[in-house]
């Protein structure tokens, strides 16, 4: 039987929060909390990303800035500005949206370019694309991920978890081993969106997930805690 | 004779097509439908708004870009650098979201900064500003259109849709704030023609729509619940709309 112990867990989950309308009370807040906990990062919008930096000074807990989010369908010059300017102000991580246009439009070259433009601006730190798999078929799922691959960016990730798209469904286990057939070990996996429950974060982990995108983190790891008592 | 008919309501209306699976081809097909018609805007991303430019030449149909959409997420500069990009090819109008986080927090004084910038970073084009009302207390409402009045923003556009609706009250309580030193755009839940005409009864200068032509479709139906009266009123208030529109590209029809 495999062991998971909270601190296995920590390590494992990009704790996020993306709301747009959160104060910076709040975002302090979460980011102690996130501290407290050890998360291995925490994923933010790039508005956020200075006030994380100063709470999270020293702690240890990196910093994930979402790119495009959530809809990915913008100009490659303009994303690999944002990056830029996400690095400056302090990311370690960049989770961006692939261009779901020109995937969607069959400009398979253009979407390469965008992710390539991306993980140059990143300038050595890890890059993670954001697929949305609530809108592929099987097809463009595969294509997608090996383009991923092509472009040299470390992680496939499966949605932004972005609920308010009409269509948008919850990442499954199947999505997470499709994308390490896909992919093998050339790149790591981030299963993300709807993962709310610590049952599903743990089928996300023994399915080999390399992160967890979830703002549920902290119950995962109280679970943990009382499971392990 | 009510001279309320699709055509007319048109002219007070935009639209958007900006869905994560939005191919080239859903676009141009969206574009090409909605020329049919005199409609105010259309708004994009960034990556289809080359594409939105050239298929709406020839047109007096303003080329709209979302900038930092949905969320209002990216830095203020960042911000700037999109909307200069977005001028720079062409735009006619800025759709941008508000800082949210800012102004939750109370940073009254960063958000007025922050339009002001986008206004700048505009260069003349129309602006419209979204605080996402949808999240917003009656109270915060009016604060952020008493803000924005102080800015330059051309047009409060109330939501920035993705299930966020626009209440008629939203509408009411700008307009009695602001009056007329601030155009409102009702954009969020317009699906249909009733809503459509129960906006511009809340007072609102444009409408947005996910689903322009569901409004278009709809009119006639929705008219039936009025009475002659009431729709020469709304007829007349559609006209007043057409001519107090800001609009960049074209003239504002006859």
């Amino acid at each position: 039987m495999i062991k998971i112990t909270p601190e296995d867990m920590a390590k494992r989950v990009d704790q996020t929060n993306l709301h747009e309308e959160a104060t910076e009370e709040e975002m302090q807040s979460f980011f102690e909390e996130a501290k407290k906990y050890q998360f291995v990062t925490v994923a933010i919008l790039p508005n956020q990303i200075k006030l994380a930096k100063r709470v999270l000074k020293g702690s240890g807990v990196k910093i994930v800035a979402a790119i495009a989010f959530p809809l990915g369908s913008t100009s490659p010059e303009l994303k690999a500005l944002e990056t830029r300017r996400a690095v400056e102000d302090g990311a370690d991580e960049i989770d961006m949206v692939i261009n779901n246009c020109a995937l969607h439009s069959g400009q398979y070259d253009v979407v390469k370019k965008d992710i390539e433009g991306v993980v140059k601006a990143a300038n050595g730190r890890p890059v993670k694309v954001i697929i949305e798999v609530s809108f592929l078929t099987p097809e463009l799922f595969e294509k997608a991920c090996k383009i991923a691959m092509e472009a040299k960016a470390d992680f496939v990730k499966t949605s932004t978890g972005f609920k308010r798209f009409s269509g948008w469904r919850p990442t499954t286990v199947e999505d997470v081993l499709e994308m390490k057939r896909i992919v093998g070990k050339k790149m790591k996996v981030k299963p993300a969106g709807g993962i709310s429950t610590t049952e599903q974060a743990l089928a996300m982990y023994v399915a080999g997930a390399d992160r967890i995108g979830a703002s549920a983190g902290v119950k995962f790891i109280e679970d943990l805690k009382k499971a392990s008592k | 004779m009510v001279r309320l008919n699709p055509y007319e309501l048109a002219k007070v209306f935009s639209t958007a097509l900006c869905q994560p699976h939005t191919s080239i081809r859903d676009l141009t097909d969206f574009v090409n439908s909605v020329k049919k018609y005199p409609f105010a805007s259309v708004a994009v991303d960034t990556y289809h708004f080359p594409l939105l430019f050239e298929l709406l030449k020839g047109t007096e149909i303003d080329a709209a870009c979302a900038i930092s959409y949905p969320l209002g997420g990216l830095q203020i500069d960042v911000t700037a650098d999109h909307i200069k990009w977005a001028v720079d090819h062409g735009a006619d109008e800025i759709d941008v979201v508000m800082n949210m986080s800012a102004f939750k927090s109370g940073k009254y004084d960063k958000v007025k900064e922050e339009m002001r910038e986008y206004v700048s970073a505009a260069q003349g084009k129309i602006v419209k500003c979204i605080p996402c009302t949808d999240y917003l207390t009656q109270d915060e409402i009016r604060r952020v259109a008493r803000i924005m009045v102080e800015t330059g923003v051309s047009i409060l556009k109330t939501n920035a849709g993705y299930k966020q609706v626009t209440k008629y009250d939203d509408v009411k309580i700008i307009k009695e704030e602001v009056g007329e030193n601030l155009k409102v755009m009702s954009a969020g839940g317009v699906r249909n023609a009733d809503i459509a005409l129960g906006m511009i009864k809340a007072g609102v200068d444009r409408i947005d729509s996910g689903t322009p032509f569901n409004v278009l479709n709809t009119l006639s139906t929705a008219m039936a619940t009025y009475t002659k009266e009431e729709l020469e009123t709304i007829a007349n208030r559609v006209e007043e709309m057409n001519r107090n529109q800001p609009k960049v590209r074209g003239k504002i029809y006859d």
